[in-house]
C-alpha cells in the first residue's frame, strides 16, 4: 500500500521534474501511514495544526473555505500524487479545509520525515517547492475564472484543466476521465448555482464539446473546449 | 447538505427562461425548505444576468425568469428584466 502511494508521488513529481535514482529511492523510502476515507470527509480542517502531510494516492480531494453564512467556495481540486496540504510543513495552522471528493487512499507522511528528505535531497526539495508554486499558479487562474468569465467559459476552463492534469499522470483514456463530482460541487468550484451548472453542462453537450455520464466526463473536442474556456495551459507548467 | 437529513428535504424543479429559450431542470434539487428554494432561484437569476452581459450584445431588453415547482405543483416564479433606454441616437 505504502509503495503504491509513494509511486503516485514519484509519477506526479517526475512528470515535470528531473529527479535521479537516489532522489527517487529516498522518496520511496519515506515512512507512510496509509488510510482510506470515504467521499466528503475532512482530511485536515481549517484551524487544525497537523504534524503530517497528506499524500493523495487514489481518488480526488479538494480544498475549500466556508463563509460564516454557510456558503462554500472550492479553491482547488486535487488528483493522485499531489500533497494538497504540503504548506502545513511550513505554515503551522490550516487556513482552509482539505476534504475528500471521492473515496480516497491517503498516505500521511510526518513533517519530520519530509524535513529530513528536503535536507538530504535538495532536488526533491526543489521539486516540492515547484509543486507549491504551480499550485499558486492554478489558484491565480481560478480567481480569473470565478471573477471574470461567463458560466460556460468557467466550466470549459475547469474541464480543460482537469483533463490536462490527469493526462500528465496517465489517468485519461481517449479524452475521458472519471470525476466523481456532484453538480453542487461543480457550482462551488465555479461560483455558480447548481441549477445554472446543469444548464451550462447542457449547453456544452449541445455544442458537441463534452458528453457526461454521471461521474464520467468525455471531452469530444479538446481544442474547441479550450477555446470556449479561454484556456491557455501555460500556468500548469507541464512542459 | 450533510447537516440535513434526506427525509427533511424537498425536491424542487427549476425552469429557466430567457431570450435564449427554455431550460427545464428535470432532475430537481433537494433543498430543505421554500426559503432555500427562493435563495437558489435568486442565485440562478443572478447567474443568468451575469452570463447575459456576455451574451446579449445589442439587444434592448433581456428578460430572465425562473419557475420553481415541487411534486405538488408550482411553488414560485421569480424574474429579472434588463431594459435599455438610450438617451440619444
Amino acid at each position: 500500500m505504502a509503495k503504491n502511494l509513494l509511486d503516485a508521488l514519484v509519477t506526479k513529481l517526475t512528470a515535470t521534474n528531473v529527479l535521479n535514482g537516489d532522489d527517487i529511492r529516498a522518496i520511496l523510502a519515506l515512512p507512510v501511514r496509509s488510510r482510506r476515507l470515504g467521499p466528503h470527509e475532512p482530511v485536515a480542517q481549517d484551524g487544525a495544526r497537523p504534524d503530517e502531510c497528506c499524500l493523495l494516492g487514489e481518488g480526488f480531494a479538494y480544498r475549500s473555505k466556508n463563509t460564516p453564512d454557510g456558503q462554500r467556495q472550492i479553491l482547488s481540486i486535487h488528483i493522485p500524487g499531489e500533497i494538497p496540504d504540503l504548506q502545513s510543513l511550513h505554515l503551522k495552522v490550516m487556513d482552509h479545509d482539505l476534504m475528500t471528493l471521492s473515496s480516497c487512499t491517503l498516505g500521511f507522511i510526518a513533517h519530520s520525515a519530509l524535513r529530513q528528505l528536503n535536507i538530504e535531497r535538495p532536488q526533491v526539495a526543489a521539486a516540492l517547492w515547484r509543486e507549491t508554486l504551480v499550485d499558486a499558479a492554478i489558484f491565480r487562474e481560478w480567481i480569473v475564472n470565478v471573477g471574470r468569465r461567463a458560466g460556460p467559459v468557467r466550466m470549459s476552463h475547469l474541464l480543460s484543466e482537469l483533463r490536462l492534469r490527469l493526462h500528465a499522470i496517465g489517468r485519461t483514456q481517449d479524452g475521458t476521465f472519471d470525476l466523481p463530482i456532484t453538480q453542487g460541487e461543480l457550482g462551488d468550484c465555479l461560483g455558480l448555482s447548481t441549477v445554472h451548472v446543469n444548464r451550462v453542462l447542457k449547453d456544452l453537450r449541445a455544442e458537441g464539446l463534452i458528453r457526461t455520464d454521471r461521474a464520467i466526463f468525455r471531452i469530444l473536442d479538446e481544442e474547441k473546449l479550450q477555446t470556449r474556456g479561454q484556456f491557455d495551459p501555460t500556468y500548469l507548467h507541464l512542459s | 447538505m450533510d447537516r440535513w437529513k434526506a427525509d427533511q428535504m424537498t425536491l424542487y424543479y427549476f425552469s429557466l427562461r430567457d431570450n435564449r429559450g427554455l431550460f427545464a431542470d428535470e432532475n430537481g434539487i433537494d433543498l430543505r425548505d421554500e426559503a432555500a428554494a427562493q435563495e437558489e432561484a435568486a442565485r440562478v437569476l443572478s447567474d443568468m444576468a451575469r452570463d447575459a452581459v456576455y451574451a446579449f450584445k445589442g439587444a434592448n431588453d433581456y428578460k430572465m425568469s425562473v419557475e420553481v415547482r415541487d411534486d405538488a405543483g408550482p411553488v414560485m416564479n421569480a424574474s429579472l428584466t434588463f431594459e435599455l433606454c438610450k438617451s440619444r441616437d
